[in-house]
């Protein structure tokens, strides 16, 4: 199958600093991708460079064909045709997506007029059935509401919506449930990769929560530094993990049972933080903060292709 | 509490203003004497003798006539300036944060500039240029407020800009003066309102301390400041006729302040409950 959007060799930075360093990436139609990463490990730089919304001094160099067209470089007219309508992004804070002072239907109003003008007399039904599709009770009210009127999940639920009311072919998703609790978190998920389906698009879904990726996502890609250090089909990179970074996040990961059986301190954790871009060591970005970490580790590993996994490692498990 | 605070402000800030424009339209119409006329027989009479309500001046000019009419230029220049002040200032911290980051420092750097001229010297070389008038006074003080608001305006449009649903409106294909004016404009606009009413009290006052100095409005046109130039050269025995310009001044600047207060609050719907 070929690829939806094709990432060759993505670099982001500001001239001096790079805050995503060499990314490539494939992914099919249909397919869930889950973005692995602490915070400040570039992902959101990566959905940012996809989208062309990189803040002032940040550039993208390399390439992120979608279908036809390379987003990077690509011109301010052509933009138009691609952001918003083949590719949407659903953000992280559902209040501060949303206008507070527009009603929800100018937002939906907005984005389907934008989309295509024949359907533009038609918007209120098309969010209505959008809106009840994604379990929003009394959508057409809702849709007289202000943002601050409406519920957390429900405002999530609404960003969903508008990201799939253009019907695009790839949907980013910036950590769209952190700002929800636990209950609404799955809800609202079911709620996404549901839509995602019935569109047939594809989802990339940025997030630091190895347990969404687990149960939302076929394939994950892991993002140290900037850099993807293991990408390949959830199962294989989760349960049997070959980089050390990717081993330790998934070790670190909390599960109840065993806060409670081994108490507490007994958490494993990994040492140090994420060295931030001024300090990026040589070669291999997680090298300092690894248990495995040998001399070769100074050079920047290169990427190992297995079948459907990648990996960039020189000492992998 | 809070609701009856917000009534509160409105209506007592809302019949000011509405008093001193009907008090304006009147004077168009209507006023006891003619506020030039002088009338050496009737020289600083006090409260009500022969008619004038408010007494009269030194020359026997009648000070309720004098407000009334001043009255109708004070409220005028105020609302005007004001008016002229806010949209400029948006003008400019629109451009400023619309552009670049180049433009915005150097419109910035400039409006600095502007704001270390002393208003007062702008207002003395204008006035000696094209000579005191209604309109030179509006001029200056424009130029002497808008800096200041571009300031305000700008710091409160530079965190909407970060915000997701602009970012949401960009890739939407908005550009940025769509963003500008169709998202933040409205998301600032109960801070327009408020810097609109307190500019308005401002301007009255700087017009009334302009007119003092003798670069403001002067006869036969009528401020309500210099009705105050006029008196302070009588101050003692003749003390009521400061003390009602003043009065005037400031129950009009406290009415235009509780409004602007109130408005605030009724333009933003966060603060107002359910208003589906």
């Amino acid at each position: 199958m070929t690829p939806i959007l094709r990432v060759r060799d993505l670099w982001v930075s500001n001239g001096r600093l790079a805050a995503v360093r060499g990314v490539n990436l494939d992914i099919l139609p249909g397919q869930r991708l889950g973005l692995v990463g602490e915070s400040g490990a570039g992902k959101s730089m990566f959905g940012l460079a996809i989208m062309n919304l990189l803040p002032f001094g940040w550039s993208a160099t390399g390439s992120a064909v979608l279908g036809y067209t390379d987003l990077i470089g690509i011109s301010e007219t052509d933009q138009r045709e691609v952001r918003g309508r083949r590719v949407a992004m659903v953000f992280q804070d559902s209040l501060s997506a949303l206008d507070p002072m527009k009603r929800i239907g100018w937002h939906f109003k907005r984005i389907i007029s934008r989309a295509s003008s024949d359907q533009a007399t038609q918007w209120r039904g098309m969010s209505v059935d959008i809106l009840s599709d994604l379990g929003v009770e009394n959508a057409a009210t809702a849709l007289r509401k202000y943002p601050h009127q409406l519920s957390g999940g429900q405002r999530q639920r609404i960003l969903i919506g508008m990201a799939v009311a253009t019907r695009p072919e790839l949907i980013i998703a910036d950590e769209p449930t952190t700002s929800v609790d636990t209950a609404i978190q799955r809800n609202v998920l079911d709620m996404l990769t549901a839509a995602t389906n019935k569109l047939g698009a594809s989802l990339i879904l940025v997030t630091h929560d190895l347990a969404l990726v687990s149960n939302y996502c076929d394939t994950v890609a892991v993002m140290y530094g900037g850099q993807i250090v293991e990408s390949g089909p959830t199962s294989d990179v989760l349960g049997k993990s070959r980089h050390p970074y990717t081993a330790a996040l998934v070790n670190s990961n909390i599960s109840l049972t065993r806060v409670i059986e081994q108490q507490a301190e007994a958490l494993p954790v990994i040492p140090g933080v994420m060295p931030s871009l001024e300090s990026m060591p040589t070669g291999c970005a997680f090298r300092l903060r690894c248990d495995r970490a040998s001399s070769a580790c100074e050079e920047i590993p290169p990427v190992s292709i297995s079948g459907s996994r990648t990996l960039r490692c020189w000492n992998p498990k | 509490m809070k609701t009856r605070n917000l009534t509160l402000n409105i209506w007592t800030g809302g019949s000011i203003t509405t008093f001193f424009i009907l008090c304006s339209a009147t004077s168009l119409l209507w006023t006891p004497f003619d506020p030039n006329y002088v009338d050496t027989t009737k020289i600083s009479l006090g409260f009500g003798e022969s008619g004038h309500l408010l007494g009269t001046d030194v020359v026997g000019r009648d000070l309720l006539s004098g407000l009334l009419t001043g009255a109708r230029m004070s409220v005028f220049l105020g609302c005007v300036t004001a008016a002229i002040s806010v949209v400029l200032g948006t003008l400019f911290a629109f451009i400023a944060v619309g552009i670049s980051p180049w433009v915005d420092e150097v419109v910035m750097r400039l409006l600095d500039v502007l704001m270390a001229v002393p208003g007062v010297i702008i207002a003395l070389v204008v006035a000696t240029v094209s000579g005191p008038s209604a309109m030179s006074t509006v001029i200056v003080l424009s130029v002497f407020f808008a800096p200041v608001i571009a300031r305000v305006v700008r710091s409160a449009t530079l965190p909407i800009l970060n915000e997701d649903f602009v970012q949401s409106a960009r890739i939407y294909g908005r550009g940025t003066f769509f963003v500008l004016f169709r998202h933040v404009l409205p998301n600032i606009f109960s801070i327009l309102v408020v810097q609109f009413s307190l500019y308005t009290a401002n301007a009255v006052l700087a017009e009334s301390g302009l007119s003092y100095l003798g670069v403001g409005i002067s006869r036969p046109q009528i401020s309500w400041g210099t009705l105050l130039k006029e008196a302070q050269e009588t101050v003692g025995p003749t003390t009521g006729l400061m003390l009602w310009p003043a009065t005037v001044i400031l129950v009009f600047v406290l009415g235009m302040n509780l409004l602007g207060d109130g408005l605030r609050d009724v333009f933003d719907p966060r603060s107002t409950g359910k208003r589906s």
